[in-house]
């Protein structure tokens, strides 16, 4: 072997060694810890074989063994360093006298020996000791025995998503890789691409949408975005006014605000007329601006009160609203609160005080007009058949009735005449209206007189507020005036065309006033102990209670669905492709879980979200899952209990 | 010891909230009359927009004018619907095409996000306590033509959970029970006997 | 030339050297060995192995888990002298199931210090000191607590369907939001509200007698029901429960049930809110407990019990002085409802029969220290007089490392000054 080959075999054996060194050396470290220990490792057999650097290098090998063996004196380096020398043959000789395996072999060992020396030490103290050192660590920190989802148990297959708002919206198109869920306005447009192919709309409720493809079944949350109604503050006016009267201006303002954008706003208002049980109603709208699609609109207008012809007592409600561009028929117009000017009356008591009584109903006492008519023709039907007695007993009923009914036009009558309350025994003077000795006619037309100066002979067309109000009533009282007597005559013949021309006046007084026949009342005091159970309770048959569906179940399911998915997720979360697909089963499960949820409980969706998306990227799920346990179950409920089971 | 009921009138701001005085004395009368239920002589009324409204689950609501709650009366008509409380609302009217139902009907729909629908005619609220087989009892007013002059076939409600939350009527009850009781001696059928099917579901549903 | 440093460390090493190997070849003296907790994994087999070793001495800073501690008690029978020492802080875990149809588990904790509730998916909770308790709606695996040196784990039992509920009295919002609460708790109640006389809304089964298989409580809302429902001593005495709410003590019927008074209505002064837990609602019936009948007071509101509890044979009674809960559900807080809803599903799943309790194979491990004297008896001192026990392993590492440092320190000096 010359020369140059036996240098050559040197560095071979030696770098050969070092590498050999370097490579026991890293694992000796790296075992320490999975990532620490790795990095730990390179490091120090980076700076190792920087240290060592001169067994790659020829010159230095040389340099080394001219050391190692001193009995070369420099014949080595020599011939090295001038080949083409004339002492070739000496120098080769004295070169060829001396062992040079010795020291490399020497040297080999140590680069091997030492780090697998140290790679034994590491195995047999330093490891075992790091590893009750992390022991005890990850027992103080609480770490899960069941650490799930390892790296690549569930990533598999490419989904791109293309979501479009709707066209009212406006808004750009966005595109999504691999989402778990999408979330955008109802009616978005929504196309996949990639390993799954499949196009849709946004629906109104979150739904978990199963993709098919060639990689499987891939799930998607779909979270619909609710358009929201537009948010509308009326500023001026401030608060609720009387007016004292009702004229001059009001300036109105209010600011319109929308997610995307409003196409209108204008002031709404009522004007309610009238009291007691008799109103009228208008309607108007003030101020109307186009939005323009803008998200803010500021609405501004002076609402002149002359143009409302407001009088005492009216009440004017008013309020802000404004459109946005939603399409769909159930979208709301947003409206701000409502204001209240109201034009007060000169007097409170405006109210009809008469005693009051029920409905009209067939039977013994109060029937109504319509009903005495009914009564009475049918006994004219059968009068043929009636003894004269007979029709006495018939008619005096109906008589008495229609008494009844007409001293209750009566009261109303002067209430509104006199402007004072009225009860039978009240000890006042009522006027010469409730006598029955005067002709009815004569007796309201003195106490209109009386009250309102109106002559007795005063024509029609120049009737005074008061009695022109309160003609039909009038005409009614004299017609019922009239039916009665013929009917305490028992001739009920005779006594329905005033019945009709009294139901007839009725009517024409209810048509302009809303006219009913109670009023106000003084407080009511109720003696229980006469009262009680004095009911007829014969037909009394009461329903069964229905039991109603409780929560429960709903969260009962949910809880077993997370369990399912847990068992599916610590089976094995390493490795083989059952346990991919049972790791892409849980995944999935817990996609439906999450949809279920959403709207219900934001922080379990959210936190199912996370958990998602760890197992889909191979991180360690187990903080997320157990953050969408304690959304799910709530927090443990500490309290006081007894060894018998007792608890709250 | 039961709690006695006592019959509540929501006041809100918009209208004439008061505008039937008497059918708080005239329902409470019915209840004594009918049941050994423990019953407070006297109605009270409470303001809707304050939480006081939330002290009686069941509260009667009528007017004739516009209806439109205030933030805080929606708030409370919320939980009082959420934590099992009911409302009672009349139309004064009896006029579907008139502002209060108009009104009334839109304030509800916003404050709990939930339409009125119609409520069938053999819903158990008709067999509470009396029975009504053909559903709601049609009052004189509808009889005899007042305001929309058309006998409404149905009651309207809000269920939650398949409960009544809120009860809706066109109907009127609040004119036809407007009277003293002291008058219930002089009628063959107690009208307010629908009155009692109402409070008795109200308490026990 | 060696240095004298390097010559220096280089006798040490070696000294260290055959220190290690004299230490490995003497045998452990007397047949006595000694481990600690982290070595017991090597140790044990080794012991078990040899027959000289006669006497073992642990030392238990951390509690050994069961197998160990079954490998100690092995030794123990087979004639090894095992003693222990150790501080180790008393640690029990107990479970159960709460009736009723939520199926939640009861967990209670016996610690000295804080601990941490886990399950298989990992923390629950941190419990305070002291005997806690813990309601979970769910649990994955077995039930755990753990310190930084000891656990403690128990199984849980399965769920088991859940009875009915029958509720009784006069209908008004209480029964109506009681009624109410139960069936949201996901409770089946069977229900009779009084209206009128012979006038009653009822739900569910009609006309059946009150036994264990159909029900598993009862509850009276006033003394009206009380007196209306037969069978209630029977079937509380069978293992049922009752609750008796508002005046409902005061019943003839259930006076063998009861052993406290039930006094004057008591009213929340003015200006007390509707959600004050301290009234649940405004007004109370105070029970007044009588020394003799084995009642507890569960909860104390003034001078009386506000509620109260005893045992009736095999069943279990508890009395409720608030009559108006209805008010803390409909005024109170934003959580109000749930709280009402599940402050009453505990009082009938506390007095309703409860399903079996787990197997005693499920329970192991759920006292260790406990377990840990069963096994080994009571800790001793050390086992030598006088002086700390002689460690052994602990030395040979040392001795260990001693002569690689030397060796390696030795041979970087050698190589710094650039000798071979």
């Amino acid at each position: 072997m010359s020369v140059a080959q036996r240098v050559q075999l040197s560095r071979a054996v030696l770098s050969v060694s070092a590498l050999a060194g370097a490579v026991i050396a890293w694992v000796a470290f790296a075992q320490l810890h999975p990532v620490y220990g790795a990095i730990g490792a390179t490091v120090i057999v980076a700076a190792l074989l920087w240290r060592f650097r001169g067994v790659f290098s020829r010159r230095s090998v040389v340099l080394w063994l001219e050391e190692r063996v001193p009995r070369l004196r420099f014949a080595l380096a020599s011939l090295e360093d001038a080949p083409n020398t004339p002492f070739r043959p000496a120098l080769e000789g004295i070169v060829a006298r001396e062992r040079l395996s010795r020291p490399v072999t020497l040297a080999a060992l140590q680069l091997v020996g030492i780090p697998l020396l140290l790679l034994l030490v590491m195995q047999i103290a330093v490891r075992p000791m790091v590893e009750r050192v992390v022991a005890a660590g990850d027992r103080a920190r609480g770490t899960g025995s069941h650490p799930t989802g390892r790296p690549g148990a569930v990533r598999d297959g490419q989904l791109e998503a293309r979501v479009t708002p709707p066209s009212y919206a406006g808004g750009r198109a966005a595109s999504l890789t691999n989402p778990v869920s999408i979330a955008a306005l109802v009616g978005s447009s929504i196309r996949f691409t990639g390993d799954w192919t499949e196009s849709g709309t946004m629906p109104a409720r979150p739904v978990a949408l199963r993709l098919e493809g060639p990689r499987g079944t891939r799930v998607v949350a779909l979270e619909p975005r609710e358009d929201s109604t537009p948010r509308v503050v009326l500023e001026l006016p401030a608060r609720d006014s009387v007016l004292a009267s009702p004229t001059g201006t009001i300036a109105l303002a209010a600011q319109a605000r929308d997610d995307i954008g409003l196409t209108a706003g204008w002031f709404e208002l009522i004007v309610s007329s009238g009291s007691g049980e008799s109103f009228t109603f208008r309607n108007a709208v003030l101020g109307r601006v186009s939005g323009g699609n803008a998200r803010s609109l500021r609405l501004a207008t002076v609402l002149r009160l002359d143009s409302l012809g407001l009088t005492p007592g009216d009440v004017v409600h008013l309020r802000a609203v404004a459109r946005d561009a939603n399409p769909a028929a159930d979208a709301e117009a947003g409206s701000s609160e409502t204001r209240t000017l109201r034009v007060p009356r000169p007097g409170e008591n405006d109210s009809v005080n008469v005693f009051p009584a029920p409905p009209p109903e067939t039977g013994q006492s109060e029937v109504s007009q319509r009903m005495l008519i009914i009564l009475t023709e049918r006994i004219v039907a059968r009068m043929h058949r009636l003894s004269s007695d007979g029709l006495q007993r018939e008619t005096a009923p109906i008589a008495r009735d229609q008494g009844r009914l007409r001293k209750r036009v009566g009261e109303i009558i002067f209430s509104r005449l006199t402007g004072e309350e009225h009860s039978e025994d009240d000890g006042h003077d009522h006027g010469l209206a409730m006598q029955d000795t005067l002709s009815p006619g004569e007796a309201l037309l003195r106490a209109a007189d009386a009250a309102t100066n109106v002559g007795a002979g005063h024509s029609h067309g120049d009737e005074g507020p008061v009695v022109a109000v309160n003609r039909p009533l009038l005409e009614a009282f004299n017609a019922m005036w009239d039916a009665e007597r013929e009917l305490n005559v028992a001739a009920p013949r005779r006594a329905l065309p005033h019945m009709r021309a009294a139901l007839e006046a009725i009517q024409r007084a209810r048509a302009a006033e809303r006219l009913y026949l109670r009023g106000a009342m003084p407080r009511v005091l109720i003696d229980e102990a006469r009262v009680r159970l004095a009911g007829k309770r014969d037909d009394m048959d009461l329903a069964r209670r229905s039991a109603r569906p409780s929560a429960l179940q709903a969260e009962l399911a949910r809880r077993a669905r997370f369990s399912a998915a847990l068992e599916l997720l610590h089976a094995d979360p390493t490795g083989t492709s059952d346990a991919a697909s049972g790791a892409r089963a849980a995944v999935d499960s817990l996609m439906i879980l999450r949809v279920d949820v959403l709207g219900e409980n934001e922080a379990l969706a959210s936190a199912l979200s996370q958990a998602i998306t760890d197992l889909r990227s191979g991180r360690d799920a187990t903080a997320s899952l157990i953050a969408a346990r304690r959304a799910l179950d709530g927090a443990p409920r500490q309290g006081r209990e007894l060894r018998w089971g007792g608890g709250w | 010891m039961v709690t006695e009921f006592v019959f509540a009138t929501a006041q809100y701001e918009s209208g004439d909230w008061d505008s039937a005085p008497l059918v708080g004395p005239n329902l409470i009368d019915s209840l004594i009359r009918y049941t050994s239920l423990r019953v407070s002589t006297s109605p009270v009324t409470v303001p809707l927009s304050s939480s006081d409204c939330l002290r009686y689950p069941l509260l009667y609501m009528t007017g004739h004018l516009p209806v439109r709650f205030t933030q805080a009366e929606r708030a409370n008509l919320r939980e009082l619907v959420k934590r099992g409380g009911m409302l009672f609302c009349d139309d004064h009217n009896h006029d579907i095409d008139g502002v209060f139902h108009r009104t009334a009907t839109e304030e509800l729909r916003r404050s709990l996000g939930a339409p009125l629908v119609n409520l069938p005619n053999n819903h158990e609220l008709y067999r509470t306590v009396f029975p009504f087989p053909d559903g709601p009892p049609t009052t004189s007013h509808e009889l005899n033509g007042w305001g929309d002059n058309l006998v409404h076939e149905h009651l309207q409600a809000i269920t939650v959970n398949g409960r009544i939350a809120v009860l809706y009527s066109n109907k009127d009850y609040s004119s036809e029970w407007s009277y003293h009781p002291q008058s219930k001696q002089f009628m063959s059928t107690d009208n307010t006997r629908f009155g009692v099917n109402i409070i008795v579901y109200a308490l026990t549903r | 030339m060696r240095s004298r440093a390097e010559l220096l460390l280089r006798l040490i090493g070696i000294a260290a050297i055959l220190a290690w190997v004299a230490l490995a070849l003497v045998p452990r003296g007397g047949g006595h060995a000694v481990g600690a907790v982290a070595s017991l994994g090597s140790d044990l087999p080794r012991w078990t192995r040899d027959p000289g070793v006669r006497t073992v001495h642990v030392q238990l800073d951390t509690l050994p888990d069961a197998a160990t501690a079954s490998w100690l008690a092995a030794l123990r029978r087979a004639g090894v002298a095992v003693t222990w020492e150790g501080d180790v802080a008393p640690l029990a875990v107990e479970t159960w199931r709460a009736a009723g149809p939520s199926g939640e588990v009861v967990v209670l904790a016996t610690a000295g210090g804080d601990v941490v509730l886990r399950d298989a998916l990992g923390a629950l909770d941190t419990l305070r000191g002291g005997e806690t308790s813990v309601r979970l709606a769910s649990v994955e695996g077995d039930i755990a607590i753990t310190t930084a040196t000891q656990s403690a784990r128990t199984g849980t039992a399965p769920a088991r369907a859940s009875k009915a509920v029958y509720v009784a009295g006069a209908a008004g919002w209480e029964g109506k939001f009681l009624v109410a609460a139960l069936e949201e708790a996901g409770w089946r109640v069977d229900a009779r509200l009084f209206v009128a006389p012979g006038k009653d809304v009822v739900q569910g089964r009609t006309g059946v007698a009150l036994d264990t298989a159909g029900y598993s409580a009862v509850i009276l809302l006033d003394s009206a029901a009380a007196e209306a429902v037969r069978g209630v001593e029977g079937f509380v005495r069978s293992g049922g429960g009752a609750v008796l709410a508002g005046t409902a003590s005061r019943g003839r019927r259930v006076a063998p049930l009861v052993a406290w008074r039930a006094g004057a209505r008591v009213v929340a002064p003015l200006g007390t809110m509707g959600g004050d837990t301290a009234w649940r609602g405004l007004s109370r019936v105070p029970l007044t407990l009588s020394s003799a009948g084995g009642a507890l007071p569960l909860e104390v509101r003034g001078s009386a019990a506000a509620v109260a509890a005893r045992r009736h044979h095999a069943g279990r009674v508890a009395a409720v002085g608030y009559d108006e809960t209805w008010r803390w559900r409909m005024t109170g807080g934003p959580s109000s409802v749930a709280e009402h809803r599940a402050w009453w599903a505990g009082i009938v799943s506390s007095v309703a029969a409860r399903p079996a309790a787990i197997g005693e194979e499920t329970r192991t491990g759920a006292a260790p220290v406990a377990a840990l004297h069963e096994i080994l008896g009571p800790p001793t001192g050390t086992a030598f007089s006088g002086g700390a026990p002689f460690p052994r392993d602990a030395l040979a590492n040392l001795l260990g490392l001693l002569a690689l440092a030397a060796l390696l320190g030795e041979w970087l000096l050698r190589r710094t000054r650039g000798a071979r």
